[in-house]
């Protein structure tokens, strides 16, 4: 789904290009610290590896990306076997026709104290 | 510093929690919330009172004799009492939580919770854990319930039916295991090997019904049908008691069990697929929340001092964070009015400390250095390294860059980031306001607690169950993790920079209650139709032969019949002397 552009009065220092440009800037020297310092430990033999795989001075680093890309691209699969639409449950269900749809009027939702 | 016990040590802690509850479903609101805020201090103040009990140090307390079985109403060691402590602290964050917008019957119902919760913990024998293990359940369904409307009333008669199945099955195997061993005390079931099959009968039922409160994998899906069905309020409450009263029982009866150890990896692994194409934020938590247990649940199946410590403190700063995950979405929920992500985005700019608070609960879950996950699931993982267990530590890691993806990453970045839906100049609307006052102060409450013991873990390391030595802040420790964490928000960066990402979708996953939710109701209606059926049938025949038999007896009886005809007067005189005949015979022959 697109998105419209905000306008620059409704931008917060978070959406700003600069902002964003600075966080890719933080990330990848982050990850190139923590990698520089897994090859520093390991040079001072401080890394105490457990298993002959986590020998390597970035397994860590490698295990965070590919684990996270894999859950990303191959979970996002799952949609076409488990995705239905919202109402699935409640389609067959002739009381439900009788319950309204929840509001979406806050003071309705809060469960304000009686 | 001792205090001093005032009120009588027999007295289980959490029964003050529970008449607490029953007095407040009487009482106005601002008398509800100072009871129940009084009764939470006094609880923790009776329950410090015992004083913290050394490694392998147990007391006993209301031991009693009931119908012949031996009863231990309060039992204090280092393990009861962790979870006892955490229990209070989450009733605690409850009641302020829900100062303003909890309702009767959530504050009533949620401090009996919270009661049942801590006397299970201090229970010292399987019926009285049996007890209060109904009580949880019987007082949390009616907080699914409070959700209103009728999706929450279904969802809640599900969780009823599983939740009292559990019990069933806790009773079941304390009977049988009484009979095998004469006594109902609750201790380890575990024999020395540790294996699954040398668990005896009564033990294996105990274990179904600690699975279905643990939320083990298929038995896992009432946890996220009911919660996020309820309340703002009602979802924190329900975050904190059931599963961990579980996992407290686990480790209690089955530290060791080496089946433990597949079953936590699977919680941890599978729930972050299903939480990555889930909608709903609570019901993202819920899975998260799976996911949490599966952690604990490998902890204690590996069985050693450390793991079981780590399972003890995972629980502990998971109570605490998965409250403040679970409140900052409540906030959203209250000022929204939903928390599905397609509805969400750019909340930061208008609700800023619910941000920062939501924040801090997404670093510590997923175990940033100086936030209190770090210093609990790395225990966890350290265990299952130094065990050799290679299969476990790296799924262990696989599910921590999964935990990270959706409540590290997942839950901040929808609600308060991605795509701003409430932007004056779109919706002609002013923005939705910051979270009231009270849920600020909780979420505040259980922020602190997550960056104190994350900076300063020796206090909860002092509380731990075990004897075992850990040092949490290691150079290497921090630079693995750091390198874990960075690298995998680079994978979640890059993913959005080239839409790899899955947008959200409002849709309806299936998952395995699918089975009873759909062909299992299926089946359950052809059951009912074929019973009514079966007695439509039954009931016609008993009909027709009645109707048969009635007229039968009209054709004798009624005024056309044989035995309605008028007598003549000597037939019957006749008759009368046949009969005297036949007594008089009978007579002589006696």
């Amino acid at each position: 789904m697109d998105h419209p552009e905000l306008p620059p009065e409704d931008q917060s220092i978070w959406e700003k290009p600069g902002t964003l440009r600075l966080i890719w800037i933080v990330l990848i020297a982050g990850c190139v610290l923590s990698a520089a310092g897994g090859f520093i430990l390991a040079a001072q033999h401080k890394m105490h590896p457990y298993f002959t795989i986590d020998k390597f001075p970035v397994f860590y680093g490698a295990v965070g990306f590919f684990s996270f890309s894999f859950i990303v691209l191959a979970g996002q699969h799952l949609r076409k076997i488990l995705m239905r639409d919202e109402t699935y449950y409640e389609g067959d269900d002739p009381a439900a026709a009788l319950d309204p749809e929840p509001s979406t009027d806050p003071s309705q939702n809060s469960g304000a104290g009686q | 510093m001792t205090l001093t016990q005032i009120l009588p040590a027999d007295l289980n802690p959490g029964i003050i929690l529970i008449v607490a509850g029953v007095l407040l479903a009487g009482l106005p609101q601002l008398f509800r919330n100072l009871v129940a805020f009084g009764a939470v201090i006094i609880s923790l103040t009776h329950l410090l009172a015992y004083g913290l009990p050394g490694f392998e140090q147990t007391t006993l307390f209301a031991q009693s004799t009931m119908m012949g079985f031996e009863t231990v109403g309060v039992r204090i060691d280092k393990l009861s009492m962790i979870f006892a402590i955490i229990f209070h602290i989450a009733a605690m964050i409850n009641v302020v939580y829900g100062w303003q917008h909890a309702t009767r019957l959530e504050a009533s119902m949620g401090l009996i919770y919270a009661g049942a919760a801590i006397g299970g913990a201090l229970a010292g024998d399987l019926l009285t854990l049996f007890v209060y293990w109904e009580l949880a359940a019987l007082s949390s369904v009616f907080i699914v319930w409070a959700g209103g409307g009728h999706a929450a009333f279904k969802a809640g008669m599900r969780y009823l039916v599983v939740q009292v199945l559990s019990g069933l099955f806790l009773l079941a195997g304390t009977v049988i295991h009484y009979g095998d061993v004469g006594s109902l005390a609750f201790d380890s079931f575990v024999s020395g090997t540790g294996t699954f099959g040398d668990l005896t009968p009564g033990a294996i039922l105990i274990l179904i019904s600690f699975a279905i409160k643990a939320a083990f994998p298929l038995l896992h899906t009432w946890l996220q049908d009911s919660y996020p069905k309820a309340t703002a309020v009602g979802a924190v409450m329900l975050s904190a008691f059931t599963t961990k009263l579980a996992i407290y029982t686990l480790a209690r009866g089955f530290a060791g069990l080496d089946i433990l150890i597949v079953i936590g990896c699977v919680m941890t692994a599978f729930p972050v697929f299903f939480a990555l194409i889930e909608n709903d934020l609570r019901k993202v938590l819920s899975y998260s929340l799976n996911n949490q247990l599966g952690f604990m649940v490998c902890a204690i199946g590996i069985g050693t001092p450390l793991a079981l410590n780590g399972a003890s403190a995972h629980a502990f700063v998971h109570i605490i964070y998965k409250a403040l995950l679970f409140m900052s979405m409540g906030a959203v929920m209250v000022r929204v009015g939903t928390t599905k992500a397609t509805e969400l985005g750019g909340l930061h700019k208008s609700m800023p400390w619910t941000t920062i608070f939501c924040i801090i609960g997404a670093m510590s879950i997923s175990a940033f250095p100086l936030f209190s996950g770090f210093v609990a699931k790395s225990m966890i993982t350290a265990a299952a390294a130094k065990e050799a267990i290679m299969f476990a530590y790296m799924i262990l890691l696989f599910a921590s860059a999964g935990v990270l993806e959706h409540s590290g990453i997942k839950i901040p970045y929808f609600a308060f980031f991605a795509h701003d839906q409430f932007a004056p100049s779109q919706t002609g609307k002013p923005r939705p306001k910051e979270a009231p006052t009270p849920m600020l102060i909780a979420m505040g409450m259980g922020a602190f607690l997550c960056i104190f013991i994350g900076v300063q873990p020796q206090y909860l390391f002092a509380l731990l169950p075990y004897e075992a030595s850990y040092q949490a802040y290691t150079a290497d420790h921090v630079v693995t993790q750091m390198q874990l964490l960075l690298f995998a928000i680079l994978a979640f960066a890059l993913l959005v920079k080239f839409k790899l990402y899955p947008a959200e979708i409002r849709s309806q996953n299936l998952d395995v209650d699918w089975f009873w939710r759909v062909p299992g109701r299926l089946a359950l209606m052809g059951v009912v139709q074929g019973t009514a059926a079966l007695w439509h049938r039954v009931w016609w025949g008993l009909s027709t032969a009645c109707a048969r038999v009635v007229d039968r007896l009209y054709l004798t009886h009624g005024p056309e019949g044989r035995i309605a005809r008028t007598w003549a007067v000597g037939y019957t005189a006749l008759t009368t002397a046949v009969v005297l005949g036949v007594v008089l015979i009978a007579v002589y022959l006696s």
